[in-house]
Parts: C-alpha cells; sequence; structure tokens
C-alpha cells in the first residue's frame, strides 16, 4: 500500500492566551482520529504558525487534510510537500513544539509566500521537515 | 504558550528603564552587545560566566538574557536547565557560533525564544529584544507564582504530580490509583496546563521548589 508525506504551513488564528486550549483541543482529537486512520507524523504551533507533517495512506490524508483546510483555527494553508514515501519516518503522531520561539517561526514564515522560487522552497521545506523530526525525536528521547 | 504562566518576581520593568542580561565569557562580545543595546536604551548587565549569573539571579529584576551556548565550565545549555529549574522563565536568546539543528531544538524545547548565529546583523537583535520584553511585560500580567499554579490543581491531579514526582510511570500511576491508564493521561494533561508546564520535569520543579 503506497504511503504518502505531506508538509503544510499555516498562519494560526488563535489569540494568546487562549490558544494553550484551543491547541489541547486539536491535539486531543488530532491524536486520536490520526492514530484510528494510521496517520503518523508531528506538528508544530509558534503562537503565531502552524506546521505539520502528515504520513499515511493517500485516502486517510485526504480525509484528515479535508478537515483540516477546513479549519477555521487557522487560514492561508501552503502545502509545502506532498510525495510517495517508502518508509514512515515518525513512529506516531505528536505535538512536537508548541511556544514562542521565533526561530522556529523563522523556519516556517518564508514558506507561507508563493513569491520564493521553487529550488529555495524545497530547501526551506526540507529544513523544516528535519526540524520538524528532530522536535518529535527530542520528545521521545524526553518522555523516554 | 505556557509561558504565560511563568513564574516571577514581581515588579514589571518600567518603560524607561529597559535591564537585560549578557552571559558570555568573551569580552569583546559582551562589550560590543552592551554597546548596541544601549543604543535602544536597554541597559544590559555582563556576566563572564553562567555560574555568576546564578549566583546574582536572586536579586535580577525579570529581563531577557543573551546567553552564549559555548562557555566553559557550565554552558549555555546547562545554565538554561538551571533557570528552569529555579523558575526563572525570562526570554532567553540563545548565541552560538555555528546554529546545529539538534542544538536549537534543545533550546527551543527548554523555552529559549530565539537562537542567533553570531555575528547577526543589529536589526535583529533590535526587533528582537523589542518583543522580548513584550513577553516579560505579558508573563508578568498573566504569571502567578508556583504556589498559586499548584493551589488550582484538583485532588486528582496533585495524587498524579505526586506520583510523577516520585518517578512513576502512567502504567505504575494507574494502577495504584486503580484508574484507566487513558484517565490518567488525560489528568496529567490538564495538570500540566493548569501549571503553565511544558516539560514533566518543569512540573516537577514548580511542586518540589515548594517543599523546600
Ligand atoms: C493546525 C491544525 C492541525 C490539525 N491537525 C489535525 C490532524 O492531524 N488530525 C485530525 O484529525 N484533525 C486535525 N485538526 C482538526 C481538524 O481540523 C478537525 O477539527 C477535526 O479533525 C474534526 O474534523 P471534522 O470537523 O471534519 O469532523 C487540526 C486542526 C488544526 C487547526
Amino acid at each position: 500500500m503506497g504511503i504518502r508525506c505531506l508538509l503544510y504551513v499555516s498562519e494560526s488564528c488563535l489569540a494568546w492566551p487562549d490558544d494553550a486550549h484551543e491547541v489541547d483541543d486539536i491535539v486531543t482529537n488530532a491524536r486520536a482520529r490520526n492514530e484510528q486512520l494510521g496517520v503518523t507524523g508531528a506538528l508544530i504551533y509558534t503562537r503565531t504558525h502552524f506546521a505539520q507533517v502528515l504520513e499515511g495512506e493517500t485516502a486517510a490524508i485526504d480525509a484528515v487534510m479535508t478537515s483540516i483546510r477546513a479549519d477555521a483555527r487557522h487560514r492561508n494553508l501552503c502545502v509545502v510537500a506532498d510525495e510517495a514515501l517508502a518508509t514512515r519516518h515518525f513512529p506516531d503522531w505528536t505535538m512536537a513544539y508548541s511556544g514562542p520561539s521565533f526561530y522556529v517561526d523563522r523556519q516556517i514564515r518564508p514558506l507561507l509566500t508563493d513569491a520564493t522560487d521553487p529550488a529555495r522552497r524545497r530547501r526551506a521545506g526540507a529544513v523544516l521537515l528535519a526540524f520538524i523530526r528532530e522536535f518529535a525525536a527530542d520528545s521521545k528521547r524526553e518522555s523516554g | 504558550m505556557s509561558r504565560s504562566q511563568a513564574a516571577f518576581s514581581p515588579a514589571p520593568p518600567a518603560a524607561a528603564d529597559r535591564l537585560a542580561y549578557i552571559v558570555d565569557d568573551d569580552r569583546d562580545m559582551r562589550m560590543s552587545l552592551r554597546m548596541l543595546l544601549q543604543e535602544d536604551a536597554i541597559d544590559a548587565r555582563p556576566f563572564l560566566a553562567a555560574a555568576d549569573f546564578l549566583d546574582a539571579l536572586p536579586e535580577l529584576r525579570p529581563g531577557p538574557v543573551l546567553l552564549d551556548v559555548r562557555m566553559p565550565e557550565m554552558d549555555g545549555i546547562a545554565l538554561l536547565e538551571a533557570m528552569i529549574e529555579r523558575g526563572v522563565r525570562w526570554p532567553v536568546i540563545m548565541m552560538t557560533g555555528h546554529a546545529e539543528v539538534p542544538l536549537a531544538v534543545r533550546a527551543m524545547k527548554l523555552g529559549a525564544i530565539d537562537f542567533l548565529e553570531k555575528p547577526f546583523p543589529y536589526e535583529e537583535l533590535s526587533a528582537l529584544m523589542d518583543r522580548a520584553f513584550d513577553l516579560i511585560e505579558a508573563q508578568v500580567r498573566h504569571g502567578g507564582d508556583a504556589r498559586e499554579r499548584i493551589e488550582r490543581l484538583t485532588a486528582r491531579e496533585r495524587q498524579i504530580l505526586d506520583a510523577v514526582a516520585r518517578g512513576l510511570s502512567n502504567k505504575e500511576i494507574a494502577s495504584e490509583l486503580d484508574l484507566s491508564h487513558r484517565t490518567i493521561e488525560m489528568h496529567r494533561a490538564r495538570m500540566m496546563r493548569r501549571l503553565g508546564a511544558r516539560r514533566i520535569s518543569e512540573a516537577i520543579a514548580l511542586a518540589s521548589g515548594l517543599d523546600r
């Protein structure tokens, strides 16, 4: 069965400090539904932006993305990468980072504009993906 | 977001005297940063070692901390951890010779707001300091102290915090309290949220800080 990996970024519509509870809700629901659908990956929240990786079967990714696209808690969703994957990079689905870091935000922001040229975009996407993977791995080390 | 509930000494910084801290073993770096910050009417107190900063910490007013990653003795990451253990959650900006992803991720997870690769343009630092002071103001407005936060917990959440502090896993807590694994997870997530803790070690630090 073919596995797909999708990376998107978006602008948050949530306002501090209530955003903490909203994000908790998103995570609780997403974790349950993703597990049911066999979707793995990770979510990052920087108070201004989201970035998320989703891995799974095409139908499952489509289903989740339909919900996510329709969600009013964020806007301006841009798919950065969407490609076939031989093996998963994420063992499960986690909230990989949530905080006020401008550094993390800087990895996301350039990907929201379509203007940047494709080669740079690909590179920036690869860097962001590496970050999300490292964040997820670091969470594992921490709780493991 | 969990910074919102950061533990804090009281007085919010007055606009007129914005105070920041520099911890860097490099003398030239300390001097040039001080001069740069002065242009923005920021008074930056320099420290040449992590230990000096930690010693002074109880007397310091909340302020952004510019922290060098690589220092002899105690490095920047260790200092950041030590600050968290003391319940100090001021905006920290890490500075490094070259940014490596795992190091940056470690710093972000510990709550650092930025990770700058030296040398960085002054405009970048200036904008960043403005936002760091905004964060401090927000923290002061919304922050409570550790005791206040612990008191917000339900009896069940306190039980779980106790058990976690004793080093028990969710599974062990579940059997000790005769609850399902899932229920423990739910209470635990709620407890973390109420404490404003991002990591379980922070929650434990908060709780243990009260007993001593
Ligand atoms: C940034 C963001 C990320 C989300 N990620 C997921 C996810 O990974 N899986 C999921 O099922 N729902 C996720 N959601 C929630 C969905 O948008 C939606 O609320 C939920 O899946 C319920 O779907 P429905 O409204 O179509 O029934 C996310 C929402 C946001 C704002």
